[in-house]
């Protein structure tokens, strides 16, 4: 025994040599040697072919940056050698240069406050992640626009599209009616819930509760995946209290069908195929709603709903009578089997209101709906949001889908949270919105900026526009609140992108030009299927719009040029004479502008632009396009002062056939 | 060498005290083995000591730094990630041996007279290397430690009356930061490696002169040669352990979780593996009972055991039958701490419920 251990001291002592340099070997070989090694190689690769023999110096050894304020250590750079070097703009990974480092030095960022992973690891595993014990794993180029709003804000137009269209998405389809976010109002995306049963049909109801795509492929309600019987309970809750006033209501079909073409009704309204998409496609609206709420929707809109985007057009009563006439005769959906329908009404009669009551509760409805019967203003239901982005992956639970460990990862359980609500687990209440990968990918990327965290103020740089809170008061504010302008136009930073922004207006065009306009619309750009509606503006009502547009939506830019205008011989025929020279010959602007049937049809249509147009603006626009409108097609020409002039003389004079 | 000489000293009392005795039942191989679990301990001590210190050079006790230092060595300082996985790893391996070395003692009835001090010092050595190991857990200031830390405080919380006056001295607040850090840092590299190695003295003299009062006939080290001879064979038993400690650190890292954070709580929060049995059992009923009476009725048995079993006969081997009792007792004893570490590592889950290991958690 005892000369067993000594003549095994030896070979001990060797093994014991073997495994320290085991030790030493395992300590050295670290994989960004090699990374190091070729890199090098790279450089003197360069250096040859600018005609130099070596390369710069090149050390071998771990690189780090300390980015204090952000108490972040990266040591990314050990092999994304090539970051801050243009030359390595094609190379492949990782010595690719950065591809915005003009903006994001790496001297004051870093890596990891943008991108996640694990700064301060050194091989490849640990750094990008997802590894055990490392929360944040390297963002997904899909989702990587969450980090801009770290420093930039939400409202990242430009750059950050896929999170800006992620943060519209996410008040518009009414996330926030249950998710709380700090900071965030809660939006109200749908409509009141009471009196349904004045408004509705029984069978219509269940249909739209069973599958809202079904009805309307582009509205915002998602589906509840609710069974039959789900789907008639809620019905027969929503439609407890007065049933309908009347079944039909008398008027002109035929009239009713010219009122409503006249009306261009199209231009936010799907009308059998065609149409815009700001309000909901009508085709088969008289197999929802009864006539009488029709009637009263396009008498008063607001009335019913105090968020409609639709404005009061104000006809008369007979008017929209024959409307309805017409709707309620043709716009009925052809394929509803009528066998089918009387067992959904018979579906919803047998169905119990309390257990409706329930599930609509339980669903937090109210979170989208207001006034519903019975049921208290709560909302919220799903979990706060507020920091949602830095979530520890340990509390999200991937359920019932198995997840390989490398798929692990916030960004793709949020992802296929939003994609399929109920894919973890039976039993979740979220419903589905059947969102495609696209819409999937920006709300996941909204969420995941959703970080709460701050960093210093040296560091924040809000970079697009915010939305304004501009709300013009007096005359002016309840015709903009009555015509609902600016779901279409936009104001001061403020309304919808369908038709032109409106915030100079009153420096652009003449007086008597928008009081005929609002009175009698006409057609200025011939290639837009959006045109304006002829509302019944009253007599008041267009000189408090001229007012306004003259006091107020005014740009000195163009007020100022009222004097070099006036230095201008405008009505020479010489000189317009030159202008129509340049407009067809040397610039050809008839390639887009239409003179009389003549012409393209990009362009506004020139024919009547001498009461249109004020010639300070025509100036004024012909210097720099761009300024009036950023994404305007208009090519930017160096016209000369004469030249704006002559082009300027013949666009404002009077057109002869 | 404690081994070494008391199976020595096992002979010498046999040549006295040539009484005819029954074999053990288990096969003669085992029969007089001490395996040598002194030594190895103390070798064990002997890498904690060059490792730490080593360590010692990075670490930085501040709650700020002291998880990035642990990155640091993991990742970019020579040799960090190695002596950090050989220090956790010894230490872990010595909470091992050390419960077996006593209990190598135990069976073998190796307490008794003249050795009843030496007992008492070994289980406070034993007491030591939990301390030791319980503040170094706490160092890496990750969840882990974070969270194991908490669990250990409120088990002391849950004595009666001094209970939370004992976690406020030990932590230095009412919750774990920077005082517990400076305090556990203080307790691990200061104070037990001093205690610790005054005892190992203490306990290696005491062995000697507890030899030499059981057997006074004994005279130096005849059966086991020259000085060279066992200077050969205790270092290659050095050697052994070393390069155990070697090729586990290369193949297996250190665990590092997640710097502590106080608003994440790992489901469930666990003591440190060591302490899992007594947060096991202090799930089983009322604190004061299971958490306070019956482990230190336990320890205060232990302390005793030399002084109330002090029967003449079956020392200095394995099993045996005229120990039938004591052994059995003290197997149970091993058995049940054994389980409960076992239970509470492997089937307890949220809210301390029991799973299957195969059996999923719910997370909400």
């Amino acid at each position: 025994m005892n000369g067993f251990f000594q003549k095994l001291f030896p070979f001990l002592a060797l093994l014991s040599f073997l495994l320290f340099i085991g030790m030493v070997w395992k300590d050295y070989d670290s994989p960004y040697l090699e990374y190091q090694r070729k890199f090098k190689t790279m450089l003197d690769l360069k250096a040859s072919e600018t005609g130099k023999l070596k390369g710069p110096e090149f050390q071998i050894g771990f690189r780090q940056r300390w980015i204090r304020e952000l108490d972040r250590a990266d040591r990314c750079e050990t092999c994304h050698l090539g970051l801050e070097d243009p030359r390595f703009k094609d190379a492949p990974q990782p010595f690719t240069t950065h591809p915005a480092m003009a903006e994001h030095s790496y001297e004051k960022f870093g890596c990891t406050v943008c991108h996640h992973g694990q700064g301060m690891a050194t091989t490849l595993k640990d750094a990008h992640g997802p590894v055990e014990n490392w929360n944040s794993a390297l963002y997904h180029d899909n989702f990587m626009e969450n980090s801009c709003s770290l420093c930039h804000g939400e409202y990242v137009h430009d750059q950050a599209p896929i999170l800006f269209k992620g943060q519209n998405m996410f008040y518009d389809y009414g996330c926030r009616g249950c998710h709380k976010v700090a900071g965030k109002p809660r939006t109200l995306t749908g409509p009141p819930l009471d009196e349904m049963g004045k408004r509705v049909k029984a069978d219509w109801l269940y249909r739209w509760l069973k599958g809202p795509k079904d009805y309307l492929p582009t509205t915002k309600m998602p589906d509840h995946e609710f069974s039959e019987q789900e789907a008639a309970d809620v019905a027969a809750f929503l439609l407890l209290g007065p049933g309908p006033e009347g079944e039909a209501v008398s008027g002109n079909a035929g009239r009713g069908k010219t009122t409503l073409l006249t009306s261009r009704c199209v231009t936010c309204h799907t009308l059998e195929g065609k149409g815009g998409s700001t309000g909901p496609e009508l085709s088969k609206v008289s197999s929802k709603a009864w006539p009488r709420t029709l009637f009263k929707t396009i008498k008063d809109p607001h009335a019913l709903w105090t968020q409609s985007r639709m404005p009061i057009f104000g006809f008369a009563d007979k008017d929209i009578e024959d409307i309805v006439s017409f709707m309620t005769s043709d716009y009925i959906d052809l394929d509803l089997d009528e066998k089918e329908a009387a067992r959904q009404i018979q579906l919803v009669k047998n169905a119990s209101p309390e257990r409706g009551r329930e599930l609509t509760d339980k669903q937090g409805c109210i979170g989208c709906h207001s006034k519903i019967p019975t049921i208290k203003e709560l909302g919220e239901i799903g979990p706060d949001l507020t920091t949602f982005g830095v979530v520890h992956i340990s509390l999200l639970d991937f359920g019932d889908i198995k997840v390989p460990f490398k798929n692990r990862t916030v960004p793709n359980w949020i992802y296929n949270k939003v994609k399929s609500p109920r894919i973890f687990k039976e039993g979740l209440k979220m419903p589905d919105y059947h969102f495609n990968a696209e819409q999937t990918s920006a709300i996941t990327t909204y969420v995941l900026g959703l970080k709460g965290k701050e960093v210093p103020a040296s560091y924040t740089l809000p970079l697009g526009e915010r939305p304004t809170d501009y709300a013009p008061q007096g005359a002016f504010g309840k015709i903009l609140d009555k015509y609902r302008c600016l779901v279409c136009h936009k104001i001061n930073g403020k309304g919808g992108e369908v038709a032109n922004d409106l915030s100079q207006e009153g420096s652009r065009v003449r007086q008597e030009w928008i009081k005929r306009f609002m009175k009698a619309p006409d057609t200025i750009r011939p290639l837009l299927e959006e045109r304006m509606p002829p509302f019944k503006v009253l007599d008041p009502e267009d000189e408090a719009i001229y007012q306004y547009c003259r006091t107020t939506l005014v740009t000195d830019k163009v007020e100022d040029l009222t004097e070099t205008v006036s230095t201008m011989s405008l009505n020479d025929p010489g000189i317009i004479r030159e202008g129509e020279k340049l407009y067809h010959e040397k610039y050809a602007c008839d390639a887009c502008h239409q003179i009389i049937g003549r012409g393209g049809l990009v362009g506004p249509d020139f024919t009547n632009e001498e009461k249109r147009l004020r010639p300070e603006w025509v100036v004024y626009y012909l210097h720099d396009p761009k300024a009036f409108l950023k994404r305007s097609v208009e090519p930017v020409y160096a016209f000369t002062d004469k030249e704006i002039e002559a082009l300027t003389a013949f666009v404002i004079s009077p057109k002869k056939q | 060498m404690a081994a070494n000489t008391t199976q020595n000293s096992m002979a010498d009392d046999r040549a006295h005290n040539p009484a005819p005795r029954q074999p053990p039942a288990l096969s003669k191989w085992l029969q007089e083995k001490t395996f040598g679990l002194g030594l190895i301990n103390m070798s064990l001590f002997i890498i904690l000591n060059v490792t730490g210190i080593l360590l010692m050079f990075y670490y930085v006790p501040d709650t700020d730094k002291a998880y990035k230092v642990i990155k640091d060595l993991e990742f970019v300082i020579n040799f960090g990630a190695i002596f950090r996985n050989m220090h956790r790893w010894s230490a872990y391996a010595m909470i091992i041996l050390v419960f077996l070395h006593m209990s190598r003692v135990f069976y073998m009835a190796e307490y008794r007279e003249p050795r009843e001090l030496n007992w008492v010092i070994g289980l406070v050595l034993f007491i030591c290397t939990l301390v030791a190991a319980l503040t170094g857990y706490l160092l890496p200031w990750d969840q882990k430690a974070y969270w194991g830390m908490t669990i250990m405080s409120n088990v002391m919380a849950s004595a009666p009356v001094i209970g939370e006056k004992l976690k406020f001295v030990v932590l230095g607040g009412t919750e774990i930061g920077q005082n517990a850090l400076s305090r556990a840092y203080d307790i691990h590299v200061k104070l037990m490696p001093l205690i610790i190695s005054t005892l190992i003295a203490v306990h290696l003299i005491r062995n000697r002169a507890d030899d030499l009062t059981a057997n006074p006939g004994l005279h130096g080290n005849a059966a086991d040669g020259s000085w060279s001879d066992i200077i050969t064979r205790e270092f290659a038993k050095f050697l052994l352990i070393l390069i155990v400690m070697m090729g586990a650190s290369i193949l297996f890292g250190a665990p590092l979780e997640e710097e502590a954070n106080p608003s994440v709580t790992p489901v469930p929060a666990k003591a440190p593996w060591f302490f899992l049995g007594l947060q096991e059992l202090l799930s089983w009923g009322a604190p004061f009972w299971f958490a306070i009476v019956i482990p230190n009725v336990l320890l205060l048995f232990a302390f005793l055991i030399p002084f109330i079993e002090r029967g003449k006969t079956g020392a200095g081997v394995w099993f045996h039958p005229s120990r039938r009792l004591q052994n059995i007792l003290f197997t149970a004893f091993v058995t049940v701490a054994i389980g409960l570490i076992i239970l509470g590592a492997y089937f307890r889950g949220p809210g301390w419920r029991f799973y299957w290991p195969w059996q999923p958690w719910p997370l909400h």
